[in-house]
């Protein structure tokens, strides 16, 4: 019985310890420069700013290929763009529901950058980095959010180890203490080695940002950020860009379905429709072997075929750059990403508009900007 | 199922819910159930492979020990033996096999069909197979009895915390622990649940953040000599705090369960000469080496250079153990080199010569950082898969590196350090304290100890939520 007991009064410590010490230290306070989430006051300020005719929305497949002011100087249209690394379907329509339609800029058109089944792929990336992003851009109870990823929580089975997660964040919340933490080990680090510089760690983590940045990396790595894991490192550097399709892709929609319960593109559509926006979906050409314009498999063929037939008959507008032969091997710097030269961005800048302009070109009214 | 997760934890708690409640069969039954169930959780096809494996195993060791001519017995033996190394083979290395083969044919102008065979690696696999390999070995050696309950013998090939990624057991330790009937000790969940929280923030709070800095160095096409240094720095923090992580989390579960796994790890990184690190690190899988490898061949018993030629090919075989691809065979042989010419070097220079144990000495230091850093260079032959860009790492001058990249290289290196830093100050305590060891996790029956030992399992998961990699890696083990 006395063991029992104290089983129990090391596990009470063991449990109220952390419990009350993440209570302590889970503070706004320090996270100056950690990931805050999505602002969206600031990010409305700046597009009712801006004012543009065109909003265009998507994830580094998007802010590595395009910049305002070049596609300004191209198309003569004032355009934003609303893009953030990372962010996938949910976030691009939670962008439109409540960044976009709250502000008071009405564009003619909105463009959605994808690769692939990104549109549909309901699921990718809502977890693993982009949580608090998200919880900024959901800010009002969204009940599409739950038709489309509530079903899948429950259909998988996970609705028992969701709550136990669920409870364990409550019981020790850390969500704001973690980046802190993490960074004041790095902070000691830069403070022992900051011999023959007067830099600050500011300025020294940009540095590191910098050597670390998507034109150092290795040409063979496909994947939008480093491996994970030694194993896939080495997978991709054996097979290349073979990897990159299997493996980037494997947990995605093998099928387009058009339900409104199976991903958000319908909600997005809806939500133009009531707006009386203009949708545009633009597909990116992934990063092409040895110069070699690969087509697309049976799966995805099928995919699109099902996915224009949808869009298209919702009044939307596709463009698919991936099958240009003018998009080659040299103008892609880490997996599907663009190089940000010079001369490579004023190449491909004019490659999208001579390529989209015909489709787009008729609904923006205001061409040239209100500017002109 | 990954013992980082919540599935994980649901799971044992369901677990010892109703294992405790049954009579000694039945708990060895239900393991067995549980350990499948874990085992197939993602690719149910893996319970089939690994029943065959016992199958084959618990006849063939019960055909060893009922024969009564020599010839049988050996037939027996050569079939368990064939069966195990068969399985390894055909999984693991049958790939690397044909690959080589058909980039050597090709290289001579031939030109071979391709074959086309992808066989995903059933995790474990080299763990549960050698683990059978010494069963067959010890009862036709007559190390060992024959298993007569099949349930027992299951239970020892697929006891799910250590099924995985060991520590590789013996029959021997194992089974007589399968014979008896386990209770609820409390005691023992004390110890096991904070060993079980040590290697959770191992896992989570070290070897993750560790990994993060790795793999953003050897993603980069262009690294410099201190920024490779830092992330191999960073990678050595990472493989230690990782598979000590797992072996302390399945130690803990076992614990939990009632059955006491064996030691993995005893300090590796305080090892002053290369020798002394393989009797430190992963230390089930050497002695299994040892036992069924390198004394077969001959051991010491030869000396000179059939003792040299023992040891390479043993290292040789354990690099090829982790890995089918060539740089786990350039690790291999570059431990085997090491483990040989360091004792001939300490031969003639004193200062290469161990000191007594537990003794302190400047010359003790030197040496183990020499030793670290001789580690660090296997752990970048390791880590680096490809051999061109191995070759390249190797090449780099570190006078071409500017001081900016010098500092951001001994800034990261630095930072996996002090990520590491409770395993040289935390780890030791835990054990001068016997928390984390069988028999004398119970000694301290005071209520003032029973408190302290409630702190540091806080402390433990306090590190573990406050410092949790945002983005976790797999287990480096379960690769291989």
């Amino acid at each position: 019985m006395r063991s029992f007991g104290q089983f129990i009064a090391a596990a009470i410590v063991a449990l109220a310890l952390p419990a009350w010490l993440c209570r302590l230290w889970n503070t706004d306070e320090g996270l100056e420069g950690a990931d805050k989430g999505y602002d969206v006051a600031r990010t409305i300020a700046e597009l009712e700013k801006e004012d543009p005719d065109w909003v265009l929305i998507g994830n580094s497949m998007l802010y590595t290929r395009l910049s305002e002011d070049r596609l300004r100087t191209v198309s003569g249209i004032q355009a934003s763009l609303l893009a953030r690394g990372r962010s996938q379907s949910a976030m691009w329509w939670l962008c439109v529901k409540n960044v976009l339609l709250r502000s008071k800029v009405r564009p003619e058109l909105i463009t959605v950058f994808f690769r692939d089944t990104d549109l549909t792929w309901a699921d990718f990336r809502v977890d693993g980095g982009n949580e608090r992003a998200i919880e900024d851009l959901k800010i009002e109870p969204e009940p599409e959010w739950e038709m489309v990823l509530g079903r899948r929580a429950v259909a998988a089975g996970d609705a028992l180890t969701d709550r136990l997660s669920a409870s364990l964040q409550q019981l020790f919340p850390a969500e704001k203490l973690r980046p802190v933490a993490q960074r004041q080990v790095q902070e000691r680090a830069f403070r022992a080695t900051r011999l023959g510089t007067k830099a600050n760690s500011s300025v020294r983590r940009a540095e590191l940002n910098d050597r670390f940045s998507l034109a150092h990396l290795r040409s063979d790595l496909g994947l939008d950020a480093a491996p994970r894991s030694s194993d896939q490192s080495a997978e991709l550097a054996k097979v290349g860009n073979e990897t990159i399709d299997t493996g980037f892709y494997e947990d995605g929609p093998s099928a387009f379905e058009a339900s409104p319960e199976a991903s958000f593109l319908p909600h997005l559509v809806a939500l133009a429709k009531a707006n009386q926006i203009k949708l545009h979906f633009h597909r990116v050409k992934r990063r092409p072997a040895s110069n070699h314009t690969r087509p697309d498999g049976p799966v995805i063929a099928a995919y699109m075929r099902d996915l224009r037939t949808y869009l298209e008959s919702n009044g939307c507008l596709l463009t698919d750059e991936s099958v240009d032969p003018l998009l080659t091997l040299d103008m892609y710097v880490d997996g599907d990403h663009v190089s940000s030269k010079e001369e490579i961005q004023r190449r491909y800048h004019e490659l999208f508009w001579g390529r989209v302009s015909p489709v787009v070109a008729p609904h923006l009214g205001s061409m040239g900007g209100k500017d002109s | 199922m990954v013992f980082q997760s919540v599935e994980y934890l649901l799971f044992l708690a369901a677990v010892l819910a109703v294992y405790f409640v049954l009579p000694g069969k039945g708990q060895n039954a239900f393991l067995v159930l549980a350990s499948y169930l874990f085992y197939g959780w993602v690719h149910p096809w893996y319970v089939g492979l690994i029943v065959s494996v016992t199958l084959v195993d618990w006849v063939c060791a019960r055909g060893m020990e009922d024969s009564a001519s020599p010839r049988r017995k050996r037939m027996f033996f050569a079939l368990a033996l064939t069966v195990n190394l068969a399985v390894l083979g055909a999984f693991k290395y049958f790939g690397f096999f044909v690959g080589n083969v058909t980039a050597l044919l090709s290289a001579i102008g031939m030109m071979p069909a391709p074959i086309l065979l992808k066989i995903a690696l059933p995790a474990g696999i080299s763990f549960f197979t050698f683990q059978s390999v010494s069963y067959a070995v010890d009862v036709f050696q007559g190390r060992t009895r024959a298993c007569r309950s099949l349930v027992d013998y299951a239970a020892f090939v697929c006891f799910f915390p250590q099924l995985v990624a060991g520590p590789i057991e013996r029959a021997a330790h194992m089974i007589p622990q399968y014979q008896r009937q386990r209770f609820a000790d409390w005691g023992m969940f004390r110890a096991g649940g904070l060993q079980f929280l040590w290697g959770l923030f191992q896992k989570v709070a070290i070897a993750d953040n560790a990994a993060l800095l790795a793999d953003r160095v050897f993603s980069l096409g262009d690294p410099s000599f201190p920024i490779l240094w830092g992330g191999v720095i960073a990678f050595g923090v990472q493989i230690y705090a990782d598979f000590s992580g797992y072996t302390a989390m399945a130690r803990g579960s076992a614990r939990l369960l009632g059955i006491e796994l064996c030691a993995n790890f005893r300090h590796p990184y305080l090892s002053q000469s290369p020798p002394e690190f393989w009797r430190r690190w992963h230390m089930s899988l050497s002695t299994w080496f040892r036992d069924y490898v390198y004394i077969p061949l001959g051991g010491s018993r030869a000396g000179g250079l059939f003792w040299a030629r023992n040891l390479f090919l043993t290292f040789l075989l354990s690099g090829l153990w982790h890995g089918a691809e060539w740089n786990y065979v350039v690790w291999g042989a570059y431990h085997g080199a090491l483990v040989v010419i360091w004792p001939w070097l300490a031969s003639r220079l004193s200062v290469l010569k161990p000191s007594a144990p537990d003794s302190f000495s400047l010359t003790g230091l030197g040496r183990m950082a020499l030793t670290f850093g001789l580690m660090n260079l296997g752990w970048l032959c390791f880590r680096e898969h490809s051999l061109a860009m191995l070759w390249k790492d190797l090449c780099l001058s570190p006078f071409a590196a500017s001081a900016a990249e010098w500092r951001m290289g001994v800034a990261l290196g630095l930072e996996a350090l002090l990520f590491g830093f409770p395993l040289l100050v935390l780890h030791p305590l835990l054990e001068r304290l016997g928390w984390l060891e069988p028999g004398r996790c119970g000694g301290h029956e005071s209520w003032r100890w029973t408190v302290a030992q409630g702190l540091a399992a806080g402390a433990c998961l306090y590190g573990a939520v406050a410092l949790r990699c945002e983005v976790g890696a797999d287990f480096i083990y379960f690769q291989f």
